[in-house]
């Protein structure tokens, strides 16, 4: 037992802190139905790295920290400039274009540059297993401060998630708002597919609020719900991964999997009940 | 004085301790699993090896498992090719916390010491370069030559760690090196008439191979090291290959054999699969089979 704890206290607390503010996003996400958006913010984000590769800096350089962030801001300008109050393009399909649109343009760069496509390629695998403290001080620290941006702006971020036409009737600056919840939401998913790669973020993201839509429509039931789905998921992960030997994330993004079978059957019972 | 104390400390600690000091192994982790063979022809049963990459993958890019990260937080010593080969294995050394393995600790040992390293860049290293190592090529378990020397390095660990055993240990690393100087001749014997001939690999990691048996290696399927084949430079090596005669495209496994089957198809050369790693291919799990091998592959495809 203190030997899980000495291998696997680490990734389990990445995870939790993983946890805690993207189970709160997932929230956003599914109720805005743009599900993929953190896959191509995330792809964006390694295209603005692999600029500064090209221009000599390395991947953990602080030239490559900026290019990346300002081309996730970017991206955010271009998902909020896209939402129209008749959306007549799926918001979906934007975000579908702009993610392979960046894959391809990722691929032409580092034809061209001389760079291994590998460096990059870890940015966007990741091994939750090997997260070290500095990397889990440094998200706690950004998600932190994100988070209290978004709990202190909560008026305006839930209403244009719930309800986006009665935002645009109430004079909210829909598309500014879009624009800052885009940046900040860059901000999150840019640091945590560095360390636990682009399918445990995704599953952090999506599953526990899905999971949470089942039982209820209440928004603060829905979250701690979410949050409980996601710290299940976590302790599990790290026990499925450590007694029977399979890669970290994987494994939790596959009990992911089980625990949003297990909702949806327990789902149904209580409905047949 | 001093030693004489040592002695007496020495021989007292054997006295109390007799039970344990013939039943505990030496528990050694590998990075790869042609080190761990070596580590075992020298160790013989005074030692308990595991290694961590598994061959069918590339060395480059292995991704370390929970029991990974086990074995190394109770393992004694460490052995690994140092430069920088193994991305992965500071992040796993620091992930287990067992700092008697940290780089520079004398429980961490580089596998590289001593050998003559080939493709070292003689001026400074931009990324224009691609995945360039800087400190020279690290596949360099890849010429029976350099197992003399690692054999060695393995052997001086074995014995400070374990001075009671000294000579169990010489005498396994003697037995080793007279078995691997007839194989050395066997094997150049057996490539006596590749000796000067041209191959072609996907990537820079046959140097040592080539150098071994005296082949010629310039060019590669990948344009710079890391990068895959793009259609220009495939172009370049099909003309290359016609106009020097070219009869051989070596990768190991784990890289695409498409663009070599393709290539190869297109100016009559063979494909050959040269095992990197010990157990990459059924049949190659020991250091001579897998050397056995890759020496019989290439003495075919260029007789």
């Amino acid at each position: 037992m203190s030997e899980f704890l000495h291998i696997m206290a680490l990734p389990f607390l990445a995870c939790l802190i993983l946890a805690g503010i993207h189970a709160y996003l997932g929230f956003h996400v599914i109720e805005r139905q743009v599900i993929f958006v953190d896959l191509a913010l995330a792809q964006i984000a390694v295209l603005g790295a692999s600029f500064a590769l090209v221009a000599g800096y390395d991947m953990d350089s602080v030239q490559s920290y900026w290019l990346s962030l300002g081309f996730t801001i970017i991206g955010a300008a271009i998902f909020s400039l896209t939402r129209f109050k008749k959306q007549r393009i799926p918001h979906e399909a934007i975000i579908g274009i702009v993610y392979a649109v960046s894959a391809a343009a990722l691929i032409m760069i580092l034809s061209r540059s001389g760079e291994g496509d590998e460096h990059i390629k870890q940015a966007l695998v990741g091994n939750i297993l090997l997260v070290t403290w500095p990397e889990i001080i440094k998200i706690f620290c950004i998600y932190t401060v994100i988070g209290i941006f978004h709990f202190l702006c909560r008026r305006q971020f839930f209403m244009i998630s719930a309800d986006t036409d009665h935002a645009f009737q109430s004079g909210v600056n829909v598309r500014l708002w879009d624009f800052l919840f885009y940046v900040s939401f860059g901000f999150v998913v840019t640091s945590s597919v560095k360390i636990a790669g682009v399918l445990l973020v995704f599953s952090f993201l999506v599953v526990p609020s899905v999971c949470a839509m089942l039982f209820s429509n209440n928004m603060r039931v829905r979250l701690a719900l979410g949050w409980g789905v996601g710290f299940l998921a976590s302790v599990l992960g790290m026990m499925v991964s450590y007694y029977l030997d399979y890669p970290t994330g994987a494994s939790v993004v596959c009990v992911f999997g089980m625990l949003l079978l297990l909702s949806a059957l327990v789902k149904k019972s209580l409905i047949i009940d | 004085m001093k030693k004489i104390f040592l002695v007496l400390i020495l021989l007292f600690g054997l006295g109390v301790l007799p039970g344990w000091t013939e039943e505990a192994k030496i528990n050694i982790v590998a990075t790869q699993t042609i080190f761990a063979d070596l580590v075992k022809e020298v160790g013989g049963d005074k030692v308990n090896v595991s290694s961590i990459a598994n061959p069918k993958y590339n060395i480059h890019f292995i991704q370390p498992r929970p029991s990974d990260v086990r074995k190394v937080a109770k393992a004694d010593l460490y052995f690994n090719a140092g430069l920088d080969l193994e991305a992965w294995s500071d992040p796993l050394l620091e992930a287990a916390g067992n700092s008697r393995l940290f780089r520079h600790s004398p429980g961490n040992v580089d596998l590289s010491a001593g050998i003559r390293l080939l493709n070292v860049p003689d001026h400074v290293v931009t990324r224009a370069e691609g995945d360039i190592h800087l400190f020279g090529n690290p596949h360099f378990q890849m010429s029976p030559e350099n197992a003399r020397i690692m054999a060695g390095t393995i052997l001086e660990k074995l014995k400070e760690v374990d001075p009671d055993d000294s000579s169990y240990y010489e005498a396994n690393a003697q037995k080793f090196l007279s078995k691997l100087d007839a194989k050395i001749i066997e094997w150049k014997k057996l490539c006596a008439n590749c000796r000067g001939k041209e191959i072609i690999s996907y990537h820079e990691d046959i140097a040592y191979f080539a150098d071994f048996l005296e082949l010629k290696s310039k060019e590669f399927l990948e344009p710079k090291p890391g990068i895959p084949p793009t259609p220009k430079h495939l172009q370049f090596l099909e003309n290359y290959i016609q106009t020097n005669h070219v009869k051989a495209i070596v990768l190991p496994t784990y890289y695409s054999h498409k663009e070599a089957d393709k290539l190869a198809q297109r100016v009559g050369a063979k494909v050959v699969t040269i095992c990197q790693g010990a157990g990459e291919l059924p049949g190659t799990e020991d250091f001579f089979d897998f050397f056995d091998y890759n020496v019989k592959k290439i003495a075919e495809a260029l007789q």
